[in-house]
């Protein structure tokens, strides 16, 4: 009797594992781009977007407190910087007035706050509060004060997932802020990422900063990507070897904002039309 | 009942990783609390039931990942099924040896994630010395902490017979 019963849970053992092991499988090689596992994973976030909510409602509570004094601090800095960037935006407006310039379309942003985070080796995602019932749609870019922070690639109603630059499938078309050369970022998987295609004769040097070119219509132009860390020239081949550490404090980042129009902001008003 | 109780564990535990898991992050090194929760529920429960709660606990951490839908959930049921396993082996009456079992489990879980996610990649074997191992090992260490702290009749095992089937949870 009692081998009878330790047959059947071996049975069932055996048998739950080997369908987990085939599903997981399934899931690994079949479903990962597909609608209807999207809808897998859209269930799974809502479901951890309800247990995490409350939970960052509880810790952003906490550092309440601490964050308004230094944002009082910080108010009053901006107020003193505000009346001379006033003056310098009237004598731009003058001056494009001047020469011709169109005025430039501010961008339509939406808040999120970030909820939850995938932090495993190489795969780099944050959980916001904002979904398609705030106007949220898959590949808009997500920025916050610092600089870019990923794009989104997964939305539910209420919540999405946005993939982080320092996620190692990254890439954006970059460009030094100094000397304006263009060039391709990407992350290595490791804690900075690589600045292709910039041709030898290019003068890099570490502290220049990398910024988004707007050129792919995917991410807004002038968004801080990261800082030239280290330059290697003497590498064989046409382009130089620049290591750029990502700008952004992931690990800090509690909020970010969400660019709705980005299309306009580039100039591909095609885009935005169909949207 | 008891198989509720484990489920709330792990969904608390999958909601801890992706709330607070970056406050015990230490320069991106982040340790993995579900593979914790379920060696923790694996020395009461059976061994059908945690490869099923570790896949259910991987798809949930996988949901919030970019198209890698699968890795978790396969790395967790098979670490759930090894720790049943392993912890039905043989009795543990010291935390040594329970840290031991765990290691083995660790190492299992991480190397299935590691290979899925970075098969192919130019770095490998660099990514599995620079990421993988430090997280491996930053797991490992806030087990011993955990379990330092927990009653030791919440863990100890004893076992009659020899043998390698969990008679224990039979």
């Amino acid at each position: 009797m009692h081998s009878y019963k330790k047959h059947k849970f071996l049975l069932l053992d055996y048998s739950v594992l080997t369908g987990s092991i085939l599903l997981s499988l399934v899931l690994l090689f079949t479903a990962n781009h597909s609608e209807k596992t999207s809808g897998l994973q859209k269930a799974g976030m809502e479901v951890l977007g309800l247990v995490a909510s409350p939970v960052q409602d509880f810790r952003s509570l906490v550092r309440v407190r601490a964050k308004n004094r230094r944002l009082a601090k910080e108010n009053a800095e901006l107020q003193l910087d505000l009346s001379r960037y006033k003056e310098a935006f009237r004598e731009n407006e003058r001056l494009r007035k001047l020469v011709g310039f169109g005025e430039r379309r501010g961008l339509s942003v939406v808040p999120a706050r970030v909820i939850g985070r995938n932090n495993m080796a190489g795969v780099k995602t944050i959980l916001l509060d904002v979904g398609s019932d705030n106007k949220i749609e898959p590949e808009l870019p997500v920025v916050s004060g610092e600089g870019l922070v990923g794009k989104i690639i997964h939305v539910t109603p209420n919540y999405s997932t946005a993939q982080l630059v320092i996620d190692r499938n990254f890439r954006a078309a970059a460009r030094i802020q100094r000397n304006r050369e263009t060039g391709i970022f990407e992350m290595t998987g490791k804690d900075f990422g690589i600045l292709s295609g910039v041709r030898h004769r290019v003068q890099i040097l570490p502290g220049d900063i990398v910024i988004t070119t707007g050129m792919e219509s995917l991410y807004p132009a002038g968004f801080v990507i990261g800082i030239v860390d280290q330059v290697n020239d003497s590498q064989p081949g046409l382009f130089q070897n620049i290591r750029v550490v990502p700008r952004v404090h992931f690990t800090r980042l509690e909020e970010a904002f969400v660019v709705l129009n980005n299309y306009r902001m580039n100039g591909d008003d095609t885009r935005a039309e169909k949207r | 009942m008891k198989q509720i109780f484990h489920i709330v564990i792990l969904i608390v535990a999958v909601a801890t990783q992706i709330t607070i898991v970056d406050v015990l992050s230490v320069k991106d090194i982040s340790p993995d609390l579900v593979l914790i929760a379920l060696c923790f529920v694996a020395l009461r429960g059976d061994r059908y039931e945690l490869t099923a709660l570790g896949f259910l606990a991987g798809l949930l951490l996988d949901s919030v990942g970019p198209g890698i839908l699968g890795a978790n959930a396969l790395a967790k049921s098979i670490a759930g099924f090894l720790a049943v396993t392993l912890f039905s082996v043989k009795s543990i009456h010291h935390l040594y040896e329970l840290l031991g079992v765990f290691t083995i489990i660790a190492l299992v879980n991480s190397f299935i994630l590691h290979f899925i996610i970075f098969v192919g990649h130019q770095s490998f074997w660099a990514l599995l010395i620079s990421k993988t191992l430090p997280s491996l090992v930053y797991t490992i260490v806030l087990f011993f902490i955990f379990f330092f702290f927990l009653p030791v009749s919440s863990w100890k095992r004893y076992r009659a017979g020899g043998g390698f089937d969990s008679d224990l949870n039979y």
